[in-house]
């Protein structure tokens, strides 16, 4: 594992990881709700009390613990991706990009701004939040 | 498409994500309870009610078509970094772009078929 991991890489890793993981669900997603209009062998309208019977059985199905921290996780990143999206784009476009300065000891890499460690972190922020509200939402631990 | 053309579309497709997204997110978890929004029909978020409005529907159709996009996009620019090549650039690019319209195309048949269900 590499723990020497700098912000920025650390930003970098998770941006990929988490979008490849999105993308994966994303997948999984569109193929079990074309499950439940009958899958793609039926492509006319299904009876409504057939569709009706797939969707409560996939649901009876995927109402586990684990699918639902599967879910909990991808909420955590899901709200990583979309907000560090931010932060990028921003910074592709030079808004909020550190000014170009001469190297002097201890030489600090100068990648980041404090405005874009500060995004990172705002982003990492809303992640947990976005966890912790799926969590109360499938487990009931805050019992609002 | 010249690569900066992509990545600028990549870019606008992930802010679009967020209100298509937003809304999606919105109808299943804030709107109205989940257990609510995951009823079959009968309540005012449940999957039927949100595929029976057009203007829902039509916003996960928007939905499917901007992360088909955005998502594959983001897998194809990992995999050419990953190993360079022609033929694998080529093999990449291609691949990615079937598979993206393969869901596009299976998730509006969803869409099209759920919509048409729910106002039977």
């Amino acid at each position: 594992m590499p723990f020497r991991y700098g912000l920025e890489r650390w930003s970098y890793t998770l941006q990929r990881v988490s979008g490849v993981a999105i993308t994966l669900f994303f997948v999984a997603h569109i193929v079990e709700t074309g499950n439940v209009v009958g899958g793609a062998s039926v492509w006319s309208i299904p009876p409504y009390e057939l569709a009706k019977k797939v969707w409560t059985e996939t649901e009876a199905f995927l109402a586990n613990p684990l699918f639902d921290m599967g879910l909990s996780v991808l909420g955590f990143l899901i709200f990583f991706h979309a907000f560090n999206g931010i932060r990028l784009v921003l910074a592709h476009f030079g808004i909020i990009l550190k000014k170009p300065s001469r190297p002097e000891y201890p030489y600090r890499p100068g990648s980041m701004s404090p405005a874009q460690r500060a995004l990172f972190w705002v982003s990492i922020l809303l992640a947990v939040a976005a966890l912790v509200y799926a969590l109360n939402v499938f487990f009931e631990v805050l019992r609002l | 498409m010249r690569e900066k053309n992509i990545m600028l579309l990549h870019y606008i497709t992930g802010i679009l994500i967020l209100v298509a997204g937003g809304i999606h997110l919105s109808t299943v978890f804030l709107l109205s309870p989940y257990e609510e929004s995951m009823k079959f029909d009968s309540s005012p978020f449940s999957v039927m009610s949100v595929y029976r409005n057009v203007l829902l529907a039509g916003s996960l159709e928007a939905l499917l078509i901007l992360v088909a996009f955005h998502g594959f996009n983001g897998l194809r620019v990992i995999l050419q970094e990953l190993h360079q090549g022609r033929t694998y650039k080529k093999a990449v690019s291609l691949t990615v772009t079937v598979v993206a319209l393969a869901l596009v195309i299976y998730g509006t048949r969803t869409i099209l078929i759920a919509h048409q269900l729910a106002n039977l």
